[in-house]
């Protein structure tokens, strides 16, 4: 076992230039390497971090499959939030879903991703000079529709939001553990058609996401019910007074 | 499905390394694939042909290795291979456990030969 990172590898980079050829004919040689493959999508979301740092905004990642309600979310919760916000809305086509939020007043911006099932952080850093960082509290970042590949990517934000609807199954985090065992906060959305669908439980869900060793906060809630809301937005305040002084308080 | 970028990654980083190797030529690719890295093995190797002509990998065979989960408890200090959607200590049942392999996707090696037994 490795012991200067973890990874689980047989070897270190330490022990890197005394390793052998293994079982190698003689006229090749084996070369130990170790390198992330996410390790220059890494690089970028680490300068989009520091960014986002900079300038106190608080940025967090929506991530799930596809229709659990991550744009009327949005909708209903920028107004009732005493923050400035603003969106980035990643889709593979069409700009439906800004326009939607950008009702709402925050300035909102589409990132068209053609084919990508997935944001990446360079596709963030191209959106920022659209975005005015001093005049922004909160960004949000509505991932593309997936529950597989925008695990994999860092963005550069400081938490991630894992949302399960409740006309999905509810041992999703049991199926998807890459992306809600990653995930800093899960919401259970469409909470008002619970009482028409008995099979899904939500204690369930969480408990799924208890075995994946998280112990994220699980929130129940529906945009149509705006009470519902209030112990996201409370969640939200607290964790951009946290970051704010985090950085205030950081050592230089 | 962003196997197709990380072939390009991977090619991308064994071309920095061959670099260091004049006169060398990349057979195989050796490459850690872990269980909870959201990426299909199958697919990066039915990928990897389609990202590499035309680079120093064309030709070149990938190996992949399949890394499943691995935790280690902050609570009892046991290491262990765990299934990916049960995370936490097999031994005591803490959920105070940390991923210590299966989270990502390595580059880990390259099996280089001579230019001279290249057919």
């Amino acid at each position: 076992m490795c012991n200067e990172c973890g990874c689980g590898l047989p070897y270190s980079p330490a022990a890197r230039k005394q390793r052998l050829p293994a079982e190698a004919p003689s006229h090749e040689t084996v070369i130990a390497v170790r390198e992330s493959l996410f390790g220059a999508n890494e690089a970028i979301a680490a300068q989009n971090r520091a960014d986002f740092r900079r300038h106190g905004v608080l940025v967090l990642n929506l991530m799930s499959s596809p229709g659990s309600g991550k744009t009327a979310l949005l909708e209903a919760l920028i107004p009732r939030l005493p923050l400035r916000c603003a969106v980035l809305v990643g889709d593979l086509e069409t700009d439906n879903d800004a326009r939607r939020i950008a009702r709402t007043g925050a300035p909102t911006f589409q990132i068209t991703t053609g084919q990508a099932c997935h944001l990446d952080a360079a596709m963030i850093r191209a959106a920022l000079p659209q975005l005015d960082l001093n005049t922004i509290d909160i960004l949000f970042i509505e991932n593309v529709g997936n529950l597989v590949c925008p695990a994999s990517f860092d963005l550069g934000e400081a938490k991630r939001i894992a949302l399960l609807s409740v006309c999905e199954g509810d041992d999703k985090p049991a199926k998807y553990p890459g992306l809600f065992h990653k995930a800093d906060l899960m919401l259970i959305t469409k909470a008002d058609l619970l009482p028409h669908l008995p099979q899904f439980d939500p204690t369930r869900s969480e408990a799924c996401l208890r075995q994946l060793a998280s112990s994220a906060p699980c929130l129940t809630l529906s945009s149509l019910q705006p009470d519902s809301l209030v112990p996201l937005q409370d969640w939200i305040l607290r964790e951009h007074t946290a970051g704010r002084l985090a950085h205030v308080w950081k050592p230089a | 499905m962003h196997e197709l970028a990380l072939c390009r990654a991977l090619i991308t980083s064994a071309e920095r390394e061959l670099a260091n190797h004049p006169g060398r030529q990349l057979r195989a690719l050796q490459v850690s694939v872990g269980a909870l890295s959201g990426c299909e093995p199958d697919l990066l190797t039915h990928l990897f042909p389609h990202a590499s002509p035309d680079t120093s990998a064309a030709g070149a065979k990938l190996e992949i290795t399949f890394q499943p989960a691995r935790v280690r408890c902050t609570r009892c200090g046991q290491e262990a291979e765990v299934a990916p959607n049960a995370l936490c200590c097999p031994a005591c049942g803490s959920p105070a456990v940390q991923l210590i392999a299966g989270d990502g996707v390595l580059l880990t090696g390259l099996i280089l030969r001579e230019d001279a037994h290249v057919q």
